[in-house]
């Protein structure tokens, strides 16, 4: 019998979750996971290209619903952020932040404020409409606003691809805010760069790791 | 104060505040799309007043150069009452359709889910076309016509009920062209088959009684007909009931969200916490 009565503080639980891809050829992503995932530390995941990292987050995101099992926990997790998701491209970043605010009940002038004084992207880019941005401004600009947002945990794919001193500033921002982070990479070295925690995608199921030492000697 | 009933002040507490955030997301949802729409446009959001009024504009010369037999003879009325109908009808209707099957990039945004935008596009069109109408009405005063500012009350009840009625349409129309993919070019004919039978160029009052035994089936055109009698009290609404167009909007938005609900994927709640 699995034991949830792990050491993490905060967790969210993965019950038996069985998720099967909804493309033309379907076939199996997770078989009857059991995992207790922290989320209340910076967590790497690990996994190999179509492994369902993406398919992770997506789940825990609750823009994918599971084909079976379910998902226990009372976690707000924020958007699965991969650059190619919520913000507004016809407006520009200050925009988006002021529309956000709304949405999330912040007070709008401070949000904006806040957001353009944050290192790493230029004035100019904040005032562009988000589509006529580069990918790499428009990805720094998603991580760096969903960074403001009231989540209890935040959900980075791809952290590969991603600007390092963004991220480095973005884990910064929401550990002071004790907020969680679970993030995906194929590489190992960007796992010990930014992981406290780790986690391996393989054999359909998720196992996770103390330490990403551990992770990464079990993703070999 | 007894568990029991702070249980039940709690809860109602915690669906007003839901309520409360709901509605901010639609309003925020609202003016999103508008900025987006309109960023770069001189004339910005007044384009969505200017382009029903320049299609009224002709349909009056038409109407009343044609000499086209209209209860009253007020034209401007007229027009004005079946295109704001329409408009607003196929505003949420297709706001809907696109809202529903795919969401829009905003259903990204944790806790926007695709029935806040569907919503959004409902109450951006019903507000739209009561707007249009006091404008056009208190512009058409202005230049000498005949008409009184319109009755509120039945504005609105006009117009919510056309908006409710392309809600709960769109929700059907989504799910049917979802579950059946070749029946979608069939959904198209009949939006043609209720836009000619909506009662923009035709009255109950004035059509025989064999063509109004038929066009009577169709909810828009009482609701057409109630539209003009808000701005004209003169205005014989003899063989149309409000009634008819409620009635249909409930039970279609019933079915409506039942097929939503049915079709939509699952993930966390609406307060973005999992069980």
């Amino acid at each position: 019998m699995l034991d949830f009565s792990g050491a993490a503080r905060r967790a969210v639980v993965l019950d038996h979750v069985t998720k099967v891809t909804a493309e033309s050829e379907p076939h199996l992503i997770f078989g009857s996971m059991c995992a207790v995932l922290p989320v209340d530390r910076v967590v790497t995941v690990l996994g190999r290209q179509g492994a369902g990292k993406t398919t992770l987050l997506s789940i825990l995101a609750g823009v994918e619903p599971v084909d079976g099992g379910r998902i226990r926990g009372r976690v707000k997790f924020s958007m699965v952020l991969n650059g190619r998701g919520y913000l507004y491209p016809a407006v520009s970043g200050m925009e988006n932040a002021e529309m956000l605010a709304r949405i999330f009940a912040m007070p709008p002038k401070r949000l904006v404020e806040l957001a353009m004084s944050l290192p790493g992207v230029s004035q100019e880019s904040w005032l562009e409409p988000i589509g006529a941005l580069l990918p790499r401004d428009r990805r720094s600009i998603e991580i760096l606003l969903a960074g403001l947002l009231p989540f209890d945990c935040f959900l980075l794919d791809d952290i590969d691809r991603a600007d390092q001193n963004i991220l480095a500033g973005f884990i910064r921002l929401i550990t002071a805010r004790k907020a969680g982070l679970i993030c995906t990479t194929f590489a190992p070295r960007m796992a010990r760069q930014f992981g406290e925690a780790g986690a391996v995608i393989a054999g359909r199921g998720l196992h996770v790791f103390d330490t990403v030492k551990e992770a990464i000697a079990h993703y070999g | 104060m007894s568990a029991f009933t702070a249980r039940a002040v709690a809860g109602a507490l915690d669906l007003l505040r839901e309520l409360h955030d709901d509605m901010l997301i639609i309003r925020t949802l609202i003016l999103r799309s508008l900025r987006g729409k309109y960023r770069n446009n001189p004339l910005g959001v007044m384009l969505e007043i200017l382009k029903p009024v320049v299609l009224c504009g002709a349909h009056y010369f038409y109407f009343a150069y044609a000499g086209r037999d209209v209860p009253n003879k007020v034209y401007l009325l007229f027009v004005l009452g079946g295109f704001g109908t329409w408009f607003c009808f196929i505003a949420a209707y297709s706001g809907t359709i696109e809202a529903a099957g795919k969401g829009g990039g905003a259903t990204h945004i944790a806790g926007v889910t695709a029935m806040h935008v569907c919503l959004a596009k409902c109450v951006w069109a019903f507000l739209l076309f009561v707007a249009f109408t006091y404008l056009v009405a208190e512009g058409g005063h202005i230049l000498g016509a005949p008409i009184d500012a319109p009755n509120l009350f039945l504005v609105c009840a006009t117009f919510g009920l056309t908006a409710g009625l392309g809600f709960s349409f769109g929700l059907l129309t989504s799910a049917i062209g979802t579950v059946v993919p070749p029946l979608w070019p069939f959904l198209k004919l009949f939006r043609w088959a209720l836009f000619i039978t909506s009662g923009i160029y035709s009255s109950l009052s004035t059509v025989s009684r064999l063509e109004g035994q038929f066009i009577s089936y169709n909810p828009l055109i009482h609701l057409t007909e109630w539209d003009r009698h808000a701005m004209d009290p003169g205005y014989p609404v003899f063989y149309a009931h409000l009634s008819y167009p409620a009635s249909i909007m409930v039970v279609l938005l019933f079915v409506g969200l039942a097929a939503h609900r049915a079709l939509t994927p699952r993930g966390r709640g609406m307060n973005g916490y999992y069980a």
